[in-house]
């Protein structure tokens, strides 16, 4: 705990021992020359400054962000199903893997279809993987965006050995559906909720044990229009140690929606308010 | 700005310049000083991130977003995005290049303390096409990667400093034809060199790879 060094033993004691909460760390909207950019569903990184994220018209970019300037800025990149609706992506180890809504698939990055399941059988169109992950070991989880009714629990599906089965489930609660899911190094699964309305939308970050029934944590609640529409989440180390969450939103080709950038950090900012940087 | 990163120090030649650069720019219409971004972290050293220069004080990067409020607070100086003036991935400049930040650069180079000025290319051919008068201090001015939030100003080493060495001076002349090629590789990509070597990959840097010095900041408190 060499970060406490200098500070009271009370305020360090309770930075260890209080409920885990999100700090705001910024937010910045991407604007890019490319014609078609836009509609963000899903994010991945590994070092928190290179990413790759994924558009729901099946274009796919590589993205860095040097936060010195708040400077993005965006390529294209091979997309294994470019005519496809893709929602969800997820490194196992050096390997990505896609996930897509209708009718709810998952591919490698050669486009090589996983094997199916027949609970996938009967979905509606729009009712694919919305999140993906990949455990440490490259288990893929993923979790569709519809449970079946209001008072149905989300399913974690669990690819592992050429078999699907299902991890946990966890509560469907509100208006919130999940759109994105990464793991952290915690070894936990955080899922991005949204929660959508005429006025604007919501969001919901919570956590969990990928398997088993533990409980659910629930890290982050926003007000109504206080982001754009986040759809993809990513959990990486910065070089400071500190846990942080990059999210980019679908600004669905909208004028009145913006593509953005949000990042939150789990531990509080280190001296001077530095915070995954 | 971004005062969090603890990079804004440099040599005191390198503060005295950035202070009458500022004062230039400030004479800039819709210019009040200067955005500092980067200099070097106290006592210099390398970074986690960003940079491979910015170790020895002699460096500073500068925002191409025109200062005009020079209130802002921290909060303000962490979260506050710069512009880019490129577009075409650095071919050429955009809207936000304007005839000021030509004489911003230009007042940088034209500084005798002033050894390299690094900028996108797209920049560098605009201010060849745009400069009538004096042409000198184009040959300081050098096309690099990047550098469309920011230009990047490297001073010389100061009189009398042990142990800094001046890189070579750039080749003669305003190099603006070399400029002018850049931007045409921009434009046409050459077919890749089938001989070229594999970048090698950077291994971590360690206390042993640095100057002797190095050792002596980190065992002094």
């Amino acid at each position: 705990m060499r970060g406490c060094a200098g500070l009271a033993i009370a305020l360090c004691a309770g930075a260890a021992t209080a409920d885990p909460a999100l700090h705001h760390v910024r937010s910045v909207t991407v604007q890019s020359e490319l014609p078609d950019f836009g509609g963000l569903s899903a994010v991945e990184t590994t070092d928190g400054t290179s990413f790759v994220v994924l558009s729901d018209r099946g274009q796919a970019y590589d993205l860095t962000f040097d936060r010195g300037w708040n400077a993005i800025s965006i390529a294209p990149r091979p997309h294994p199903a470019p005519d496809r609706d893709s929602e969800g992506l997820a490194y196992a180890g050096a390997d990505l893997f896609y996930s897509y809504e209708g009718p709810a698939e998952l591919r490698d990055a050669s486009g090589t279809l996983l094997p199916g399941d027949p609970a996938f059988d009967g979905w509606s169109i729009n009712s694919g993987f919305e999140a993906l992950a990949a455990g440490p070991d490259g288990t893929l989880y993923a979790v569709p965006e519809r449970s079946g009714a209001k008072a149905h629990p989300f399913p974690v599906f669990r690819y592992r050995n050429g078999t699907w089965d299902i991890a946990r489930t966890f509560p469907r609660t509100g208006a919130f559906l999940p759109v994105g899911a990464d793991f952290g190094p915690d070894g936990r699964l955080y899922v991005l909720e949204r929660a959508f309305s005429a006025l604007g939308f919501r969001s919901r970050i919570r956590r969990m044990a990928p398997d088993g029934d533990a409980a659910v944590e629930t890290l982050l609640t926003t007000r109504l229009g206080l982001h754009d529409n986040l759809e993809g989440i990513t959990v990486w180390t910065s070089h400071g140690g500190q846990v942080c969450i990059t999210m980019v939103s679908d600004n669905n080709f909208l004028s009145v929606q913006r593509t953005e950038i949000v990042e939150y950090s789990l531990s509080a900012p280190l001296a001077a308010g530095r915070a995954c940087d | 700005m971004r005062l969090s990163r603890n990079r804004n120090w440099g040599h005191p030649e390198l503060v005295d310049y950035v202070q009458d650069l500022s004062r230039a720019a400030a004479a800039q219409p819709g210019w009040n000083g200067l955005y500092v971004g980067d200099m070097s972290q106290p006592r210099g050293g390398p970074m986690l991130t960003g940079h491979r220069s910015h170790q020895i004080g002699l460096d500073v990067d500068v925002w191409m977003l025109p200062a005009r409020n020079l209130t802002l607070s921290a909060a303000d100086r962490e979260n506050i995005s710069s512009i880019s003036t490129r577009r075409a991935s650095g071919a050429y400049v955009n809207s936000n290049w304007t005839r000021q930040h030509h004489e911003i650069i230009k007042a940088a180079a034209s500084d005798k303390r002033t050894a390299r000025i690094f900028v996108f290319p797209g920049a560098k051919v605009q201010m060849c096409k745009d400069e009538k008068g004096d042409r000198a201090w184009l040959r300081k001015v050098r096309p690099w990667w990047g550098h469309h939030y920011h230009f990047h100003v490297r001073l010389s080493c100061p009189p009398g400093t042990r142990g800094c060495v001046n890189q070579d001076l750039p080749p003669a002349g305003d190099g603006c034809a070399d400029a002018q090629q850049w931007v045409n590789n921009i434009l046409n990509p050459p077919p890749p060199d089938p001989n070229a070597p594999r970048p090698k990959p950077r291994r971590e840097l360690r206390v042993a790879d640095l100057p002797q010095q190095c050792a002596g900041v980190l065992a002094s408190q």
